[in-house]
This record gives structure tokens, C-alpha cells and sequence, in this order.
């Protein structure tokens, strides 16, 4: 499939807000937000033409973020306990788009407290722009383990949720 | 479906999508209409579903973020044009003809003040990831047709006679390869890559590419080939003396693996990378 740039516009102009929103979800900051975002249509850019279906290419561009959050974060392992303090104090609790917007901010803080296991499938289907089947092929996993883990992760949100209301969180 | 089934199902449920037209959500909504207890929960969890979603909306990418993706990948998706793997991140400001222009004469100058003093330096960035990378970028470009492709027996031939040659070895008349055996030759960056193109009995398109080791840094060890799956690219790389191998299919592992076979290199059964 040949990309134009035409049709790299338009991709563009569909996905980039919700691979960024998940990427924030991810990542936790808006740099490697915005980095992950760029690097996910940079790839597009090189070997989007390997696609064959063009219905396939959102459920790619998603996987691909998550692919290479994954690579950052094994690189991000390697560094030493002294510097990932330094690099959390360095870091602005949150970026300023999501202090303006507190609601968000609460929403990620409460995902955040969820098992990692349930998060990210969960984080994506809140983010409503991928079907349950094209979240089993972004996570590479089956669609009854996709299905499970939203319910599991809910289960584990609707815990919090009542704590919190009940003022124990 | 019982209750408990439809209630995990709907769990995933998301009205005003696709799912509603999803069989397995609507059977599960059945469900619910005839359970007054569930349809409860259903009204309960979709409003909570909906208040997340609309929260999570309100995350705003940075001012510029969209402008930042499309300059960028405007200049990476110019050199692909030119079916050069594009690896490096480039500022915009580069896109004007006098910067190129200029760039690329000191760029010449460069390569060839290195490559009198010290030839292996312009290589040392490459190694096995980004060259199995740049095999699997290489497939989506233009293949030779079927009758410039070499036989599956021919190159089995030559590999096990060690019969690739590489640039350093290559005598005159291995520099004159008919077109038949669907050899070419590559620069991929300063790299020198040999390409030996051919298909299976099916017509499908295989790559083999045989890089001198020696001008990698770490020069690669791989007795044994490794595996790897990059999007609907399958990838094999194994060493043999100093040579390094990639394999490269659009297919998957799976369908890589008879090729392997084929070629004579043992497909591992979990060796990925």
C-alpha cells in the first residue's frame, strides 16, 4: 500500500490525538508522549507501504506505539535507582494540558492504581477508538483474555471508586 | 448465555460503536432486557464507562505536536522515494534545497576523507536489529520479476559451498552475476549489502541478504538463526563464518520457516529476538 501524503495527512488528522492520549496513559509525561506519538508515524512514514489491508493501519499505528513504549521502558530499566529519583524530581507532576484539565488528570491517577495487567487493555477501551478484537491484536493477545481483563480492570476500579467515596483512598 | 456470561461480555460493551452491531453484544443485551437486576448494573457501568472516556478526553496533545509528526515525516518519506532506509530524525529546516545542497557536499567530503583513513568507521552504527529493519523496509520496494530470481537449488548450492561472495572477496568475474540469479547489490548508508532475490513454488518473494560481519560493530555471532516478526514482515538472521544472513519474507514466522528449511539453515522452534 502506497502512502501519500494525502492519506498520511488524513491518518494524521484521525489518530494523532488518541495515540497521544494513549501514549500520555502510558507514559505518564508529555515529552515521551509526544515523542512516542512522533516515532509511532515516523515508522508509519517508513514502512507504512508493508501494510497490505488499509483497514489494519489504526490497530498498527496503536501497536506500534505500545511497542515502542515497551522498548523505552526496558531501556528506561537500565538506568540506576539514583537517577530515575533525580529524573522524577526533574520531572513536572503533571503536564500542563492535564493540570488544566483535572478531570483527566484524576481519570489517569485512578487507572494508574489498577494492575498493570488490566490498565492498558482497559486505557484502551476507554479511549473508545479501537474494537475489543483490534485491542487483542494491539496487545497480542486473545480476544477472551482481552474481554477478561477489561472486566477484571473494572472490578478493581469500581473498588477504588467506592473507597474513594467512602474518603479511604 | 446466562446472566454471569452476558455480564462479563458487557463488561467490554460500548454503546454508539461497533459493537452494537457486534453479534455477541447484542445476544448479551438480550440478556439484560429480560434481567431487571443486570440492566441496572448495565445503566450503572456504562455511566461510569462514560464519564472515564470523557475524562480521558480532556488530555490535549501539545500545541504543535501535529505539525512536528507531518515535517518529519515528510523528510522520511522523501528518502524512501529514494529507497534508502530512513533511520535518523531530521529538523525541517534541512528540507531547503541550499541546506541539502550543502549538507550533501560536506557529506561527500566526509565519506570520502573516512573512507581513505579508516574504511570500516562509516559502518560502525549498523548492527543486526537495524539491518533486519532495513530487509524488512527493503521488501515493500519494486522486486524483480520471477524469471531474474535465483533458484531455491542454486542459492542452496552456494551457501552451502559458501559461495555468497562478499565485497572484499569478490573476484572480477563474481562482479558480473546475470541477472538471472537475482543478485544485486546495495549501499545502504556506506553499508554494503549483498541482495539475493527468489521466490517458493508459489511465486512468494523471499530476500536474502549477506552482509560482511566484520564491518559491524559488535560483529555479530549467530550460529543459529533467530526469529523475528515485524508486522507482516518475517525475519531470519544467522551467522556463518564471517558473514551475517537475513532472511526476509512478507508472511509470518511460520512461513518462514519451510524456506529456512529449504536454504538449508535448521529453523529453531523459539529463537526469537
Amino acid at each position: 500500500m502506497s502512502i501519500t501524503s494525502d492519506t498520511f495527512q488524513h491518518l494524521v488528522d484521525e489518530h494523532y490525538q488518541n495515540l497521544y492520549r494513549f501514549a500520555y496513559s502510558l507514559a505518564k509525561n508529555e515529552h515521551e508522549a509526544s515523542d512516542l506519538t512522533q516515532q509511532t508515524y515516523l515508522t508509519y512514514a517508513n514502512k507504512g507501504h508493508t501494510i497490505r489491508d488499509a483497514k489494519k493501519v489504526k490497530s498498527w499505528l496503536f501497536t506500534t506505539l505500545y511497542r515502542e513504549f515497551l522498548k523505552l521502558r526496558r531501556k528506561q530499566q537500565k538506568v540506576t535507582l539514583q537517577e530515575e529519583e533525580e529524573l522524577e524530581r526533574s520531572m513536572p507532576s503533571a503536564a500542563p494540558e492535564v493540570v488544566h484539565a483535572m478531570d483527566a488528570h484524576s481519570a489517569l491517577d485512578l487507572l494508574d492504581q489498577i494492575n498493570e495487567t488490566y490498565r492498558t487493555p482497559l486505557t484502551l477501551f476507554y479511549l473508545k477508538d479501537n474494537s475489543y478484537k483490534e485491542i487483542a491484536a494491539i496487545l497480542d493477545i486473545p480476544i477472551g483474555t482481552v474481554m477478561s481483563r477489561i472486566a477484571r480492570g473494572k472490578t478493581e476500579l469500581r473498588k477504588r471508586l467506592t473507597k474513594k467515596e467512602k474518603g479511604t483512598l | 448465555m446466562n446472566e454471569k456470561d452476558a455480564q462479563l461480555i458487557l463488561e467490554s460493551y460500548r454503546p454508539g460503536t461497533d459493537d452494537d452491531s457486534d453479534p455477541i453484544f447484542i445476544e448479551a443485551l438480550k440478556v439484560a432486557e429480560s434481567d431487571p437486576e443486570l440492566l441496572h448494573w448495565l445503566k450503572k457501568n456504562e455511566s461510569m464507562d462514560q464519564e472515564i472516556n470523557k475524562a480521558l478526553q480532556g488530555i490535549t496533545p501539545p500545541a504543535g505536536l501535529k505539525q512536528s509528526i507531518l515535517d518529519r515525516a515528510q523528510f522520511s518519506t522523501h528518502s524512501e522515494k529514494e529507497h534508502a532506509p530512513a533511520h535518523t530524525r531530521h529538523p525541517s529546516w534541512w528540507q531547503s534545497p541550499w541546506t541539502l545542497s550543502m549538507a550533501a557536499s560536506l557529506a561527500l567530503m566526509l565519506f570520502v576523507a573516512v573512507t581513505i583513513t579508516k574504511p570500516r568507521e562509516a559502518e560502525a552504527d549498523w548492527n543486526v536489529d537495524r539491518i533486519m529493519d532495513s530487509a524488512s523496509e527493503q521488501l515493500g520496494q519494486p522486486a524483480p520479476p520471477l524469471s531474474q530470481r535465483i533458484s531455491i537449488d542454486t542459492l542452496k548450492e552456494r551457501l552451502a559451498n559458501r559461495d555468497l561472495p562478499q565485497l572484499s572477496t569478490r573476484t572480477e568475474a563474481e562482479r558480473n552475476i546475470p541477472a538471472t540469479e537475482g543478485y544485486t547489490l546495495l549501499d545502504w548508508d556506506g553499508l554494503p549489502v549483498e541482495r539475493w532475490t527468489f521466490s517458493n513454488e508459489a511465486g512468494e518473494l523471499y530476500h536474502l541478504y549477506a552482509i560482511d560481519g566484520e564491518t559491524l560493530n559488535p560483529q555479530p555471532s549467530i550460529p543459529a538463526p533467530v526469529l523475528k516478526q515485524e508486522g507482516e514482515i518475517a525475519l531470519a538472521a544467522w551467522t556463518a563464518k564471517d558473514t551475517l544472513y537475513v532472511l526476509a519474507h512478507q508472511g509470518t514466522i511460520e512461513t518462514l520457516k519451510p524456506m529456512l528449511d529449504a536454504i538449508g539453515q535448521k529453523a529453531p522452534t523459539d529463537a526469537t529476538r
